[in-house]
């Protein structure tokens, strides 16, 4: 292998991260990329910056480069020589930093870290070592960055194995009060997520002194590597740790210390620290947490989120033990008023917003996992977040929802006054989309509906208003009827009572139906109908007003006034729906004169046979049955009576398109059953030939494929033109219990020369001379005579492996005419009208064929056969 | 960056229900489709478009392949999408709280720190792929294994070590290279937004809202920077004050004025004192809102639509307590949903009128100063041509909704009366640093609306 240059490695890593997995498949075996890699980094040719970018690729997607631990624990150790040959200059300490981050991420990922694993102890030493340079001491500021890697990638150890240092606390507590330089960051994020976790555990395991385990200088706790995933935050309320005073006593200088240096330290770390103390001092419950009161005016006060994030952790660990009623309204306050704050960016309004429905509070009422209000949140501290036009969509749908709970939890004029005020915030959206509002206003509008249907639809009053103004909407703009149709839906999903849903059903039919039917209607009346056929849904809405106005469209339609396929269908969908839905007494008479007027007089076809079914089924089905029958996802949907006529959705081009097969789910086999995974309906089969020598071939129709059943036997009809092998093209066009329409390319069929082979068509009862005499007039009669397309030619069979006999037997015992010692008489028909004479005779150690035809085109596919008759 | 060791803490806490994360265009796509991206032609798709799909905050669920990826944190700015998936160390069945996941907020601190790198003082393309590419090596500082460690990527830029003997530990974003005469800048600015009706039943709002930015070039590791910022005695307290993190110690008195309770009199009124260790780097020290108790301008707008024509009236009042003297002053009349502007007959009472190049927009320049009497007015009559694909629209502007913007700013001085002078700026350090101080106000969402027509309404209060 040679070294690659800067630039084809650059290449290869950006093709790497455009797709690893495809990458490495194009790329051959993956060692041989891993190895050229690793090669690489040690190489003195290629630059640090190119070095960097491919130690990325082990960064990012270890797992990927090293399937297995073995490989994880040789690329590892490679990295580690590579790290040691570097000197310790300043120009390369980037590079080296790189290279103890990538060997951490590879040990971890891919579970080669273990007491077992040499490359795992030489790793874990290494940066013990490069850690304990304190302040710089051996060697200088310009190692700095380097030390920084090791205690993060230490961290990162701790953080994966937890306890993995749980013996050494009191070393690491030694390095972290003595380092100065900014890298004591590192050692006091390292120091408290190992307090952290060997206090976690102690309580776990419920035995143990503290004392002691502040106290450890000892090795490392290789047990803990089994321990991933053991310390959550999640399990901190059923642990506990009751150690004695001076144990305590111990334990609060620590913490006190650490609080006391937590401002040094950047705000993200800030809140590790934090959080990591306050698990702490959770378990141990002889410390008090008004240990952290002294950093909390410092939190409150912060613009940084993590820091407000830590003080509103804080909040919901320790609840009144740290927070005072008077502290929880004021953190309140602050987080209301900075939901609101002019001067952060929306998301972050956001996740405050989320933060106030799920407030910690001193003394909660609800569950906690559910949106509920802090109690302290009353009307008035709430009213700085009621939504404007100005908000963006997301803060203008939190606001709505967060103020709504407000003025549904509360009571009184103001919580009145607050819902007419959200109301009409709902009205100027609903103007907004009557203007020019395009999709996002029209979204906007529609899903703060939602909102408001949800919280308020028990007050008819505001619901009717509503109900106007979407009628009012729908007036001015039909393209919204897929709006109103998925609000409908999903508001008869939340309402306790759905009242609403069907008021509004009942406006919007009214509106409909009474539009006047003039041009161009086309357009507009495919949504009209699209809308009705939603109102058929409600059992509450009497329809005879539904029907009357598709009674006027079919008499237009009968006029020949309209009538296209997509009006019709839309139509029919209608009675479809009115089918499922209303019961048949109410209105069969109507709907059955209905669907007979279409299926006379609508001028498609199409339509036409569709109305003839529905009504057929209207006329011979019981109104259960018919329900059952049209139910979306019902038993007899996937019957040939396809679902496409039956269910009317967004699925409906779907169920006309033809859809190309991911994969071919049939495999026509000779005579030899193979069972389908899947049933299938309607199969088509169509051939295809690739050549002139046979007839076209007719397509094959399969009604039912069923994995039940036995797979039925096809005949298929091959004619031949010329008696020459093929190959036959087949696809298939089948439906699946979907209801969607698939096509698939199937194996080509083949048919071989052999299987045009047909016997002479003897009297069974002739003796052996009459065939002879048959065979040997034949024989004359094609005697090559240099004008005609009669041919002979001679072939020899070696006899060495098998005698003549048991030859012809095998191959030719069909259409074996005659026989005498040593000699075999051999006669094949070849459709439409030729023939093959072959006389087979033993002579030493061969068998000499000799062959007569009346088409000399077959001598080649025949020698070939013949050919391979003996390979 | 893909943090594997991450991926496998994950998976230790969610076992069998840990969601993978996919391939980069697995998870692009992914990412297009929940943040309604995709399909922009067409006008409803359900997936997109149905009314239950409300997202109350940034943070999305993925649909991938193997299931939804949990909590994705995402955000949008000039075109761009910032993305981070934080860790979640528990269980994520059922889904817990936002508030109860650590990561959530280190996830909003590294996006944000991102954001503010990429879009700080860049101005081209070359910029901004210049920034990109410096991305990796910032990131793998600030977050080389998946735990944020500095969230100021613009911090983390000169991050050279210094050799300097270290008495005490030093905060670790206090890495000064600089060499050269001390000096430190602080700068208030006061935005003002307003929405005016000139309506009985609609209250009018304004806000003041103030950042104060600093910037201090100084020697060595030890320095300790105080700021007071002082209010005159009429001057507006400053309420929901947020300091940036260097701020090493605050008084609760400071922050005991909040924007969303009824204001007391007692309210702390300065001075707002800030001690902090300066960034080497522009930072701000602290925002903060208040309440005025007038808006800087008054003004009205009518507009009535008559036949085919447009009359409009604008009056503007300077309030006699703010400094008469503007770096610019200019209202802005645009006209929406209508045809160009053909023609135009006016009168104003001072400065000048210009219609806008697109014909959709009168600028009103009214300069550096208010004349004596403080009050100007605009009187004229409009005509439109027919509407064109060219002309804006804008979906709260229909029929005589309208508006007039302003825009303006006057350099040394706040609406609260705040400041900081020589004196306010205490530096602890060796040398005797120049101490620079300035403020300025602004106009910021500065609206009057038709009082003709209805308004949309921004603010609404239950108490009367």
């Amino acid at each position: 292998m040679s070294v690659r240059s800067g630039d084809s490695w650059a290449q290869l890593i950006t093709t790497f991260r455009a797709g690893p997995t495809a990458f490495l498949l194009a790329h051959g075996s993956d060692d041989t990329f891993l190895a050229e890699l690793l090669q690489d980094l040690s190489s003195e040719r290629i630059s640090e910056q190119t070095k960097v970018s491919m130690l990325t690729l082990l960064l990012e997607f270890p797992t990927l480069l090293c399937p297995d631990p073995e490989v994880g624990e040789q690329v590892a150790g490679s990295l580690l020589a590579n790290f040691a040959q570097l000197p310790h200059s300043p120009k390369l300490s980037w590079l080296r930093c790189h290279l103890l981050v990538v060997v951490g991420t590879v040990l971890i990922s891919t579970e080669a870290f273990g007491e077992g694993s040499q490359a795992s102890r030489d790793y874990l030493s290494l940066l013990l070592h490069l850690a304990s340079d304190l302040n710089d001491q051996r060697q200088g500021p310009g190692d700095r960055g380097v030390r920084a890697a090791a205690c993060e990638s230490l961290r990162e150890l701790e953080c994966c194995y937890p306890g993995l240092f749980s013996r050494r606390l009191d070393s690491l507590h030694s390095m972290q009060q003595q380092e100065l330089t900014p890298v004591h960051q590192g050692y006091t994020l390292l120091y408290s997520l190992a307090l952290r976790n060997a206090v976690l555990l102690l309580a776990r395991r419920g035995e143990g002194a503290l004392s002691e385990l502040l106290a450890g200088n000892e090795g490392l706790a290789w047990e803990a590597v089994g321990n991933a995933g053991a310390v959550s935050p999640a399990s901190l309320d059923r642990l506990l740790l009751l150690p004695t005073p001076s144990e305590t006593k111990e334990l609060k200088s620590v913490l006190s210390q650490l609080l006391d240096g937590s401002y040094l330290l950047t705000p993200p770390a800030q809140s590790q620290l934090l959080w990591h103390l306050a698990q702490v001092v959770c378990v141990i419950r002889t410390q008090s947490p008004a240990i952290f009161k002294a950093q909390l005016v410092r939190l409150f006060g912060t613009a940084h989120v993590a820091l407000l994030h830590a003080s509103l952790q804080l909040k919901g660990l320790f609840t009144d033990s740290l927070f005072t009623a008077e502290d929880e309204a004021f953190l309140l306050r602050r987080l209301v008023g900075m939901a609101q704050h002019p001067s952060l960016p929306s998301p972050l309004k956001l996740f405050y917003l989320d933060c106030l429905l799920h407030f910690p509070e001193n003394r909660p009422l609800g569950s906690g996992s559910e949106e509920g209000l802090p109690v302290l949140l009353t009307p008035r501290l709430a009213s700085c977040l009621f939504p404007s036009l100005f908000n963006d969509p997301g803060t203008m749908l939190a606001r709505l929802n967060l103020l709504s709970l407000v003025c549904l939890e509360n009571q009184g004029p103001e919580a009145e006054r607050g819902v007419g005020y959200i109301f009409e915030h709902v009205l100027a959206l609903a103007d907004t989309v009557a203007g020019k509002g395009g999709r996002e206003a029209t979204g906007l509008f529609f899903r703060a509906t939602y909102l408001f249907a949800r919280y308020f639809g028990s007050r008819p009053q505001l619901m009717g208003e509503l109900t106007g103004t979407l009628v009012g909407l729908y007036r001015q703009r039909c393209s919204l009827a897929p709006n109103l149709i998925n609000l409908l839906n999903e508001t008869q999903l939340v309402l306790d009572d759905p009242a609403w849903t069907t008021s509004l059903s009942k406006a919007l039919q009214e509106l409909t139906v009474g539009m006047p039917l003039l041009p161009p209607w086309e357009q507009e009346l495919g949504w009209h109908l699209k809308l009705l056929a939603r109102v058929a849904k409600e059992s509450g809405v009497p329809q005879g007003s539904t029907l009357g106005f598709l009674q006027r469209l079919v008499r237009l339609a009968g006029a020949g006034q309209l009538g296209d396929w997509y009006i019709g269908q839309a139509l029919l969908s209608v009675c479809r729906n009115l089918l499922q839905h209303q019961p048949p007494p109410a209105m069969g008479c109507q709907l059955a004169e209905l669907l007979q007027d279409v299926s006379l007089s609508y001028p498609d076809v199409d339509v036409q046979d569709r109305a003839r079914f529905y009504y057929a089924l209207l006329s011979c089905l019981s109104g259960d049955k018919l329900g059952a029958v049209l139910a979306p996802g019902g038993r007899l949907k996937a019957r040939t009576l396809s679902s496409s006529i039956m269910a009317d959705s967004e699925n409906f081009a779907a169920a006309l398109t033809v859809h190309p097969a991911p994969q071919p789910l049939l495999l026509l086999q000779r005579e030899a059953p193979a069972k389908p995974t899947l049933q299938l309906f309607c199969l088509l089969l169509h051939f295809e030939r690739s050549d002139n020598f046979y007839e076209p071939v007719p397509d094959v129709c399969v009604p039912c494929l069923s994995a039940t059943h036995p797979s039925p036997v096809l005949t298929l009809h091959l004619q031949p033109r010329c008696p020459y092998p093929t190959e036959l093209a087949v696809s298939a066009l089948y439906t699946t219990q979907t209801g969607l329409t698939y096509c698939s390319q199937l194996e080509p069929l083949q048919v071989a020369f052999p299987d045009i082979f047909l016997p002479l068509a003897l009297p069974v009862n002739w003796d052996c001379e009459s065939r002879r005499h048959l065979f040997d007039t034949l024989w004359s009669s094609l005697c090559p005579d240099g004008s005609g397309d009669c041919a002979e030619s001679l072939f020899c069979w070696p006899t060495t492996q098998q005698p003549l006999g048991v030859l012809v037997q095998a191959h030719f015992a069909s259409y074996l005419v005659a026989e005498e010692p040593g000699t075999y008489k051999i006669a094949i028909a070849l459709p439409p009208h030729y023939h093959v004479l072959l006389q087979a005779q033993e002579t030493q150690g061969a068998a000499r064929v000799t062959i007569r035809t009346d088409n000399w085109k077959v001598l080649p596919h025949l020698s070939a056969y013949l050919q391979k008759v003996v390979e | 960056m893909r943090y594997p060791t991450v991926e496998k803490r994950a998976k230790a806490f969610n076992g069998a229900s840990y969601v993978t994360v996919p391939e980069d265009s697995v998870f692009l796509k992914a990412l297009l489709y929940e943040l309604k991206l995709t399909d922009p032609d067409k006008k409803f798709v359900e997936y997109r478009d149905s009314c239950s799909r409300i997202n109350k905050t940034s943070v999305y669920a993925l649909p991938t392949g193997g299931g939804d990826l949990w909590p994705v944190l995402a955000f949008q700015k000039s075109g761009l999408i910032y993305v981070c998936l934080p860790l979640v160390e528990q269980s994520l069945k059922p889904r817990p709280p936002l508030i109860s996941i650590s990561g959530i907020s280190q996830a909003f601190a590294l996006l944000s720190g991102l954001l503010v790198f990429i879009n700080s003082s860049q101005k081209n393309e070359a910029e901004m792929s210049a920034k990109v590419g410096q991305l990796p090596s910032l990131l793998m500082q600030a977050c080389p294994l998946g735990t944020p460690l500095d969230t100021d990527l613009n911090g983390l830029l000169d991050n050279i070590h210094v050799s300097t003997n270290h008495m005490q530990k030093q905060p670790v974003w206090r890495i000064s290279t600089y060499k050269g005469k001390p000096q430190v800048n602080v700068c208030i600015t006061e935005k003002v937004k307003s929405m005016q009706y000139d309506k009985r039943d609609v209250a009018d709002m304004w806000q003041v809202y103030g950042t104060v930015t600093c910037k201090c070039d100084l020697e060595g590791a030890t320095s300790n920077v105080t700021v007071s910022l002082n209010l005159p005695a009429n001057g507006s307290p400053l309420q929901d004050i947020l300091v940036h993190p260097c701020v090493t110690s605050l008084d609760s008195a400071i922050l005991t004025s909040c924007s969303v309770d009824v204001m007391d009199d007692s309210a702390f009124s300065g001075p707002y004192k800030l001690p902090f260790t300066p960034p080497s780097d522009l930072f701000n020290l602290c925002y903060y809102t208040s309440q005025v108790p007038v808006p800087p301008i008054l003004g009205f707008y009518q507009l009535k639509e008559e036949e085919l024509q447009l009359k409009l009236t604008v009056n503007l009042k300077l309030h006699e307590s703010v400094k008469n003297a503007f770096e610019y002053c200019e209202a802005r009349i645009p006209f929406f949903n209508r045809g160009p502007v053909t023609h135009l007959e006016y009168k104003v009472s001072y400065g000048q009128l210009d219609v806008s190049r697109e014909k959709s927009l009168l600028v009103w320049v009214i300069g550096q100063k208010f004349p004596k009497s403080l009050e100007i007015s605009l009187t004229g009559t409009v005509t439109f041509g027919s509407m064109s694909k060219e002309q804006p629209v804008d979906p709260i502007c229909s029929g005589s909704t309208a508006y007039v913007k302003l825009y303006f700013r006057i350099p040394d001085y706040t609406l609260t009366g705040c400041y900081a002078d020589q004196h306010s700026v205490q530096v602890f350090s060796s040398g005797k640093p120049k101490i620079n101080t300035s403020r300025e106000l602004i106009s910021s969402d500065y609206y009057i609306w038709n009082s003709k027509a209805p308004a949309p309404v921004v603010y609404r209060t239950l108490f009367f």
